[in-house]
């Protein structure tokens, strides 16, 4: 496996356990934009791999869209949030039973 | 040119219902754009599949790849099935709204929803991989935006935060799995994949996809251990979002699964989904009935359900030999019969909080007997649901059960859990039966309710007979579930 190819795999455990584990809200999403960072990384060697590096750089700028428009959504949910508890604390978010 | 035509004109009708509900504040306008938005592309589908009909492939913006890797969209019948199934309840769901929702931003809803179906039709139609996952994402984004569309209060808040975060999580899970399938083949293209990963089966990296794909695409279609987001999602969006939701949207997640499994060839996943399977539909029925709430009852109603599709969908991919077609089959026909028939009850479910302003079942006891025509939906859209006959929801149970007593032995034991779960589920509907219709009206409700809107009952009303009807008749779901299973059964002989 390619340095690059690890850095990915790398960045996507990071942010992940960030995702998972992080109690304040605005560092979730941080911990779900560096998991959408790792990813596009692993598209890129796949296009050095196998020659198609420009089918690769347009994959890899579509990705970079959706993961902007998601964060985007995901900010405006935590500011809803913040709105209604005054606080970002992921404990907050404990009144619904799962 | 025609597989795009659907999507686009979802997506424009989308972008007017927008400026005319922002211009006109009129919920009946932009209600009906987006109506003949949904029939347009209803008109277009039902052209696709008679041309698929006569042999005539149609595709955009060719039939395969020209150059490598392009992103191209393919008609073909399972995608005309989801499509169909999406734009039906879609349908429903416009007209139901254009009473339910509030006006302030109701041109929001609207472009929002049309954009949710767009993504589904588009998932159906996807030749390629990456072309999927977009269209994945713009249904998901669509419906993040839609759980928390009443921001004004907490619960949605806190409900679409959970599922953006989960769901999101799963979506870069799958997409990981697409990287790596692309680094190690340099090609993304459905139809071409099997052959290109046949000498690889079994292999540590596709066995590495393959959980990838399950655990990312298994989120959205809410497997359990994953299914944590659902029932507060699904209890807190907006009674038509909550339809969609249940009816369509998750069952468009194992759509996405099933499509992707198939292209890396199956990698022996086919026990493991049943095992799944038989977890879910125990934890959704077990945790259902201790439920007081009406719509997180039908939520966890729907995780139950998934466990019968996935049932059959995984004795489809294990037993490929003997319960390919009759496995999908069976659970093509129950995403069909669940869509209208949960989509049906969660609008009931609507209609009685628009009534009450309440979804806890005690409090609305009752209310059954004060409107005897939604009641007596109430009760169709329960019992079929436990898979009474002569409603949907029993037929396409036989055909479940049918497909495990083919296989035999694991087949077998799963068919007699389904017949299981189905009586437990029917102690708790008819026990919802039993207060929503029969309970005793609380003293402290006024005599008079508020008129119940035409608009709101009609959908209602039609989904009922529609669920009598394919109870009655159910060559008339047949007509379309039949070709989509046999695609299916053909593309899992290939792998």
């Amino acid at each position: 496996m390619s340095p690059y190819a690890a850095t990915g795999i790398i960045m996507v455990v990071i942010g992940l356990y960030a995702a998972m584990t992080r109690k304040n809200l605005l560092r979730v999403v941080l911990g779900l934009s560096i998991m959408a960072r790792g990813v596009p990384l692993i598209f890129i060697v796949g296009g050095m791999q196998t020659g198609t590096m420009s089918a690769a750089q347009s994959i890899v700028i579509t990705i970079i869209v959706i993961e902007a428009v998601t964060v985007a959504v995901a900010l405006s949910l935590v500011v809803a949030a913040y709105n209604h508890n005054k606080t970002l604390s992921i404990t907050a978010l404990r009144r619904l039973k799962g | 040119m025609e597989v795009l035509l659907p999507i686009v004109v979802l997506g424009g009708a989308g972008l007017l219902c927008y400026v005319i509900g922002r211009l006109s504040l009129s919920r009946s306008l932009t209600g009906c754009v987006a109506l003949v938005a949904i029939l347009g592309s209803g008109h277009v589908v039902y052209q696709l599949s008679e041309s698929l009909d006569e042999g005539i492939v149609v595709g955009w913006p060719a039939t395969g790849p020209e150059l490598p890797l392009q992103s191209y969209l393919r008609a073909d019948h399972l995608g005309i099935f989801l499509a169909a199934v999406a734009l039906l309840l879609a349908g429903f769901v416009a007209v139901y709204s254009m009473r339910y929702m509030h006006r302030r931003n109701i041109g929001k809803f609207y472009a929002l929803l049309l954009t949710m179906t767009a993504g589904i039709i588009g998932i159906g139609f996807a030749g390629d991989l990456f072309t999927m996952f977009v269209l994945f994402e713009v249904m998901s984004i669509a419906s993040f935006i839609l759980v928390a569309f009443e921001r004004e209060e907490w619960e949605p808040v806190e409900a679409g935060v959970k599922y953006l975060v989960i769901s999101t999580v799963g979506g870069l899970m799958a997409l990981l799995g697409i990287a790596i399938v692309y680094s190690y083949t340099g090609s993304l293209d459905l139809a071409a994949l099997p052959s290109l990963l046949a000498g690889d089966a079994g292999s540590a990296q596709l066995l590495t996809v393959a959980a990838l794909f399950i655990v990312g695409f298994g989120v959205k279609t809410a497997l359990v251990p994953m299914h944590t987001w659902l029932p507060d999602a699904h209890a807190a969006a907006p009674s038509g979002i909550s339809a969609m939701l249940s009816g369509i949207v998750i069952e468009a997640g194992l759509i996405t699964m099933l499509k992707a499994l198939l292209a890396i060839g199956l990698a022996n996943t086919g026990l493991l989904l049943v095992l799944i399977a038989l977890l879910t539909m125990f934890v959704g029925n077990l945790v259902a009935l201790r439920q007081s709430d009406l719509k997180r009852m039908f939520a966890y109603s729907s995780i139950a359900q998934m466990g019968y599709i996935f049932m059959g969908v995984g004795l489809a991919l294990g037993y490929s030999n003997i319960a390919a077609f009759s496995g999908m089959r069976g659970g093509l026909y129950h995403i069909l019969n669940h869509a209208i028939m949960k989509g049906g009850a969660f609008l009931c479910a609507g209609a009685f909080l628009y009534l009450l302003g309440t979804r806890d079942m005690r409090k609305l006891a009752g209310i059954g007997r004060s409107l005897p025509i939604l009641g007596v939906c109430f009760v169709i859209f329960a019992l079929a649901l436990a898979g009474t006959p002569p409603f949907n929801g029993f037929f396409s149970k036989v055909l479940l059960v049918r497909a495990g007593a083919d296989v035999g032995g694991w087949g077998l034991f799963m068919a007699v859990m389904l017949i299981l779960n189905s009586v437990i589920s029917l102690f708790y509907y008819v026990g919802a039966i039993n207060t929503v219709v029969f309970g005793p009206i609380p003293d402290n409700r006024p005599k008079r309710l508020k008129p119940m809107p035409f608009l709101i009952a009609l959908p209602i009303v039609v989904l009922a007979v529609l669920v009598l009807a394919m109870g009655v008749y159910p060559d008339l779901g047949l007509m379309i579930v039949d070709p989509a299973a046999q695609q299916l059964a053909t593309m899992i002989g290939f792998g």
